[in-house]
């Protein structure tokens, strides 16, 4: 039995390592009897009618058995502000499912941005430390994107730049907009590394009767398909110092990334910018 | 022109993504006439942190319903942070907002407005400002601009057909050059085909 747990003790250090997992981040075995999800019992309402119950209320017995990942609570503070659910523990299992490992090696990378401004340059620093496998500071980015005329401290990026300073350390990006979201999963389904360009009012409140407008960058890292009746789009968030892998109801990132039509009601995604590792093909 | 369609000049189109960093958020659109309609368009940095506000650091202005932009400044010289602006994110300010953005509409579509109807505008449009705005306005009708000291030196040479079209639609708007400004915007839809 010493043998067998340390055995297995040794196995998930290795997946540990491998996935890059940032100590923050548990690994656990499905049979552990784990009590990680604490969910609110709090309702969120958008401007459009749409009702969003916690997972608490939908979540069934099944569902939990077969959800990658654990979550820590999602609830709406005193002023309003709606705090995402946010990964805390990974299912070794479901490490088998390259969409899920995708997730969870992309957890690691994570960082708060330094500068107000600095959203798209932080979320490129990962991507282009990644996929060189040489680490970046934001800093050096920032200053590769002064000299160049990509950033600047006082005001930031211009949407059409995200993506550039990536090109200039080599890699290849594509700029997308108004895609539905289909096209996004199915975009991100080729291996891409994802930046989306939010509007984090409705973001961190998707309840305000306001017009989108793209403010801020985040990095789509993946999707949680485990309940088909509720997936979860997952981001890693510069701007908040919780900001890692934050799962977002579909109906809450649509209400922060897209557009909605006016004549048709159909909702796109407004801004995305897909950065490909060296060896990916476009 | 719905007033939505009007709030979108400024949020959604290729001389806001060409001219105004993403970061930046626009009040609504300052309604005007001057043998013609005029929507004007101030933007911001609001910190969603803390919640404060910074003062006007660019401007776009639209004429309608056309939708060219026909002039853009910086403000970039005298910016400073305001404090809590903490109304933005609430629904009581987005509401003061449409409405009077429907006001915008109904008096568009009646045609030639008097003074009148043109100050009450005006009135409305200041009572949907942001408080701290309403302050730094001190009684005027529209935030002080003026040309950044700082000429815009161009440190590397565009790699693509977009960014040589961004900016010259930078450089178009500034002029006031319409002709251009509709060559420029034809040719950014060619390309985003």
């Amino acid at each position: 039995m010493d043998c067998e747990f340390h055995e297995n003790n040794m196995k998930s250090e290795e997946l540990r390592k491998q996935l890059e997992l940032p100590d923050s981040i548990e690994l656990i075995e499905r049979n552990e009897k784990k009590e990680l999800n604490e969910y609110s019992a709090e309702t969120l309402k958008l401007t459009d009618g749409t009702e969003i119950d916690s997972r608490s209320k939908k979540e069934t017995q099944e569902q939990k058995e077969k959800a990658p990942f654990t979550y820590s609570k999602d609830y709406i503070k005193a002023d309003g502000e709606y705090v995402p659910a946010q990964i805390k523990g990974v299912y070794t299992d479901a490490m088998e499912e390259l969409a899920y490992r995708d997730i969870a090696e992309d957890l690691g990378r994570w960082e708060q941005q330094e500068k107000s401004y600095s959203c798209a340059v932080q979320v490129q620093k990962w991507i282009i430390s990644e996929e060189l496998g040489k680490t970046f500071s934001e800093t050096e980015l920032r200053e590769i994107g002064l000299e160049k005329g990509l950033y600047r401290d006082s005001s930031g990026t211009y949407l059409e730049d995200v993506g550039k300073l990536a090109e200039m350390n080599g890699l290849n990006y594509e700029q997308h907009s108004n895609l539905k979201m289909d096209e996004l999963i199915a975009l991100k389904n080729t291996g891409a590394n994802v930046i989306i360009g939010v509007d984090s009012h409705l973001l961190y409140r998707p309840y305000l009767d306001k017009e989108f407008k793209v403010n801020h960058a985040v990095e789509l890292i993946g999707f949680d398909f485990s309940d088909e009746k509720n997936p979860m789009v997952i981001i890693n968030n510069p701007g908040k110092s919780t900001g890692r892998g934050v799962a977002y109801p579909m109906e809450v990132f649509e209400r922060a990334a897209c557009k909605v039509d006016e004549q048709t009601g159909e909702k796109s995604v407004y801004f995305a910018t897909a950065v490909y590792g060296r060896g990916d093909q476009k | 022109m719905t007033g939505k369609q009007m709030l979108r000049l400024g949020t959604d189109s290729a001389a806001v993504n060409a001219c105004i960093p993403m970061c930046f958020e626009p009040i609504a659109p300052l309604i005007s006439w001057s043998d013609g309609w005029l929507a004007e368009f101030w933007y911001y940095f609001a910190d969603t942190h803390d919640k404060s506000i910074y003062s006007p650091q660019y401007y776009l202005a639209f004429d309608i319903p056309g939708g060219k932009p026909v002039k853009m400044e910086r403000m970039e010289d005298n910016v400073c942070c305001l404090g809590s602006a903490s109304e933005l994110f609430e629904n009581e300010y987005y509401n003061r907002q449409n409405l009077y953005l429907e006001k915008c509409a109904e008096l568009m579509e009646k045609g030639v407005p008097s003074e009148e109807e043109i100050l009450v505008l005006q009135e409305l449009w200041i009572n949907c400002l942001p408080e701290k705005f309403k302050k730094i306005l001190n009684g005027k009708s529209s935030f002080p601009y003026h040309r950044s000291s700082e000429t815009e030196k161009l440190v590397y040479q565009p790699k693509s057909m977009m960014e040589v079209l961004k900016l010259e639609m930078c450089k178009a708007i500034k002029n006031g050059d319409a002709h251009e400004i509709q060559r420029i915007q034809n040719e950014m839809t060619k390309l985003m085909k």
